[in-house]
């Protein structure tokens, strides 16, 4: 187990009078090596979990388990530099996360504050930017000069980096065209199985991680409603109206197929690929 | 670093300071001024300190939240009651401790002028808590109606402190995202030479500066598009109604002024 949240509790409490619920005694236990969605509605409590994997947050309860690192509630100690280097935390938007006069230099910021040398953080840096598919010309330019999609590459690998065991991800297709999305999914599924790292991901588009992720999280209120794999995820209905979430559409052609033609829905991985797999077997036993 | 800036912020809550209408707020505003600054007295004070508090058990927002707002001018009030405390003389002497001698004279008048500030602090935090900003900015407007017939263009003012309110907040909050996005990526401040300080705190004003622009630029052409015209004749989504509460609001800050001025 790489990550544990143990009846972690947290209120937001500089929002007007009445605090606000941001996590409500969750329980979620994540291993090592996976690629993690974690899904829900705005407002259900993800992103607030993120920033208590790297002590951005502390928990008012509970206990935070983050590789060899406990985090517990009331605990006021400084978080090791250490945590902050091991789980890389990339934030919703891009344009307010990078703030030198060159890309570069917003890249080599990270593996500099943790104290690497010179030439080890230009390396990374370069390793950074080629994996995240950003244009080495790119990396003298100031980063407001960026199109949308580009600054969100450079805000990936400024996280990446400082080479994370951890990288957690807030929405990072955002501003992303269709083709990059899938490129980006495709790149941190491959950190996954090529370097073992842990990769989680926050999204509210199901679709997009349904082919990539392990493992799928839901959260709702501040607290964890699912948890398993996207076959069984798909095929609860209740849990996606909870979360409003949408089945992806593979799974709704087939059900509305399935029940047009007076059969049960199939139990099948929910992509477009397997959809025409099944609706092409359908076809050649009924000729 | 949002979290210490309280004043100025609108607390949710409908009593019945909530429902008047702002321009009665703000109508009580310079009448409580002119009352503060008449007082000259421990007595006069204290009356006032109890008129204040009275109003803000009304707000039904806990004590501590005034207090709080208070903080950020802790320091000064303090000053301002040293200040007096070292170089007022009047009345009986009341400690001698060589070059440091404190006159009863000095001391009121320095507990006296501390609390004057205090009081003004409650009584602006109570209008900002209980009001809205974009009420507060439309009670401005009409408060300001007048001198538009002197030139004064009252209602690009009022826009510009409308909408200069209504982002505050958002630019704290996207400054503090900034600061966490930093601070996950390693940044420690507190190890770090002060010129290395000055540097990094003048590369965050940058995002966030442009930031602001970016949605300056955004929301005018949004608001054009929408068909917003400077100068054009708008309705207004609420209206305000002048009610009888209000007159008494402001008829009871008369209070204090009559008082003061009588004895």
């Amino acid at each position: 187990m790489v990550i544990s949240f143990e009846e972690v509790s947290y209120r937001y409490r500089d929002r007007g009078m009445t605090p606000i619920l941001g996590l409500d005694g969750l329980n979620l236990e994540l291993e090592e090596g996976r690629m993690i969605a974690v899904l829900g509605a705005p407002g259900s409590g993800k992103s607030t979990m993120l920033q208590h994997m790297n002590g951005l947050m502390r928990a008012d309860e509970g206990l935070v388990r983050i590789l060899d690192f406990n985090l517990e509630s009331g605990d006021s100690r400084k978080i090791p530099p250490k945590l902050r280097q091991r789980v890389g935390l990339v934030f919703q938007y891009p344009e307010q996360q990078l703030f030198e006069d060159t890309v570069e230099k917003d890249l080599l910021f990270g593996p500099l504050n943790f104290g690497w040398s010179e030439a080890e953080a230009a390396e990374a840096v370069r390793r950074a930017a080629f994996f995240v598919g950003l244009d080495e010309a790119l990396l003298a330019q100031s980063p407001f000069k960026l199109s949308s999609g580009q600054m969100r590459k450079a805000a990936v690998a400024a996280v990446l980096a400082a080479d994370p065991d951890i990288l957690a991800l807030d929405e990072p297709t955002a501003s992303l065209d269709p083709a990059s999305r899938e490129d980006l999914m495709q790149r941190l599924h491959g950190l996954t199985k090529a370097e073992g790292k842990t990769v989680i991901v926050v999204t509210h588009r199901l679709e997009e991680l349904v082919s990539y992720a392990d493992d799928f999280v839901v959260i709702k209120g501040g607290r964890v409603i699912f948890q398993g794999t996207a076959r069984e995820l798909v095929h609860k209905q209740e849990v996606l109206e909870e979360a409003g979430l949408m089945a992806p559409s593979s799974v709704r052609i087939a059900g509305t197929l399935a029940a047009q033609l007076g059969i049960e829905t199939p139990e099948m991985l929910p992509d477009a690929a397997a959809l025409a797999a099944w609706y092409a077997g359908l076809l050649e036993s009924q000729s | 670093m949002k979290r210490k800036i309280i004043l100025g912020r609108y607390m949710e809550g409908d009593s019945w300071v909530h429902r008047l209408d702002p321009r009665a707020k703000m109508a009580a505003m310079p009448l409580f001024m002119v009352a503060v600054f008449m007082v000259d007295g421990y007595m006069g004070a204290l009356a006032l300190l109890l008129f204040t508090l009275a109003v803000i058990r009304g707000t039904g927002i806990p004590y501590r939240y005034f207090i709080r707002a208070m903080k950020p001018l802790m320091f000064l009030m303090l000053f301002i009651l040293v200040f007096h405390l070292l170089y007022d003389a009047g009345g009986s002497k009341l400690l001698d401790a060589g070059a440091f001698k404190v006159y009863a004279g000095g001391l009121e008048k320095g507990i006296v002028s501390a609390s004057r500030m205090a009081l003004f602090i409650m009584l602006a935090a109570v209008l900002t808590f209980t009001t809205q900003p974009e009420q507060l900015a439309q009670g401005l407007g009409s408060l300001l109606k007048p001198l538009t017939c002197i030139g004064l263009p009252t209602d690009r003012l009022v826009l510009m402190l409308g909408i200069a309110l209504r982002f505050i907040p958002t630019i704290f909050e996207e400054a503090e995202r900034l600061w966490k996005a930093l601070q996950s990526r390693g940044l420690d401040l507190s190890s770090r030479p002060l010129r290395e300080k000055a540097r990094l705190i003048i590369a965050l004003l940058v995002p966030v500066t442009t930031g602001a622009f970016r949605r300056a630029i955004g929301l005018a052409d949004s608001m054009e598009a929408r068909g917003y015209r400077l100068g054009a004749p708008r309705s207004r989504f609420r209206a305000f109604v002048w009610k009888r509460a209000d007159t008494l609001f402001v008829g009871a800050f008369l209070l204090p002024v009559a008082a003061a001025a009588l004895l």
